[in-house]
């Protein structure tokens, strides 16, 4: 039973599609694969039979058009992530400012020996903006690129 | 190794073949439709692999012309449905007409 247990984790190694397509393959192949031992042939013609794991990665790899959907499907999400985080970064900026805002000065009960040049949290929210701005514009960039796949995509299936 | 022509040819009929292994109940299962070929093939489908025929079947049964049902055995049985006999018989004609023309033009072509 090693060599099926081998083969087929090279077959999920090699395969390039999704998680729910690999499972459904492995879980045909592996049936096959009991079928042909129960029909008396060797492990290692049950493998021959179905195909090396370079073959069947081939046969199974997504068509240029389901590729281009899969990039364009990820590259949006990606941007409506990355809108998502900067708009959180921007809800945190303001409200870092009204809690600074806040802050009784010189409000220490005992003797203290720290110099503040400016609070942590005061940093920290001067910061929040520009990390917005950042995922603002990772979001415009993937979404451009979720343009360009989807105009990839439709090449694709005008082709065919 | 197959030409280019008979590799294209034998993609555009093995849908065909195995729908056809399907309905008349020879096949239910890949392994079996893998031994089938292996004999009855001859030349052109000679020694088949798993990756030929899985990516028709799914196809198949995305389209609806086949369903397959879990045996005790883990192998899927499939079967034909209504929508699947109905291509069938469509694909039956349009072959027949198909190779009645080529034949004509080849029939008188001196080679």
């Amino acid at each position: 039973m090693n060599q099926k247990k081998t083969y087929l984790r090279q077959v999920r190694r090699a395969l390039k599609t999704g998680r729910a397509a690999k499972n459904r393959i492995i879980q045909d192949l592996a049936a096959d694969f009991d079928a042909a031992l129960r029909d008396g042939k060797t492990e290692s013609e049950a493998a021959e039979l179905l195909g090396s794991p370079e073959e069947l990665a081939h046969a199974f790899a997504p068509s240029p058009a389901q590729a281009a959907r899969r990039k364009s499907r990820a590259s949006c999400l990606g941007a409506l992530l990355c809108l998502a985080a900067a708009v959180f970064f921007l809800l945190l900026a303001r409200l870092s400012r009204l809690h600074t805002d806040g802050i009784p000065i010189g409000g220490a009960n005992q003797a203290t020996d720290i110099h503040v040049l400016g609070s942590t949290s005061e940093v920290f929210a001067d910061l929040l903006p520009g990390a917005a701005l950042l995922f603002v514009l990772l979001a415009l960039l993937l979404g451009i690129a979720g343009l360009f796949f989807r105009f990839q995509n439709k090449k694709e299936a005008d082709k065919r | 190794m197959d030409s280019a022509n008979l590799q294209q040819l034998k993609r555009g009929t093995l849908e065909m073949i195995l729908l056809s292994l399907i309905a008349e109940g020879r096949c239910r299962h890949g392994y079996a439709m893998l031994n089938e070929l292996s004999q009855a093939g001859g030349d052109f489908f000679r020694a088949p692999k798993a990756g030929s025929i899985y990516p028709v079947l799914y196809r198949m049964e995305e389209k609806g012309w086949v369903r397959a049902a879990q045996a005790d055995t883990r192998q899927k049985q499939y079967e034909i449905t209504d929508t699947g006999k109905a291509a069938l018989r469509q694909m039956k004609e349009e072959w027949r007409g198909y190779t009645e023309t080529v034949a004509h033009f080849l029939e008188g072509d001196g080679a």
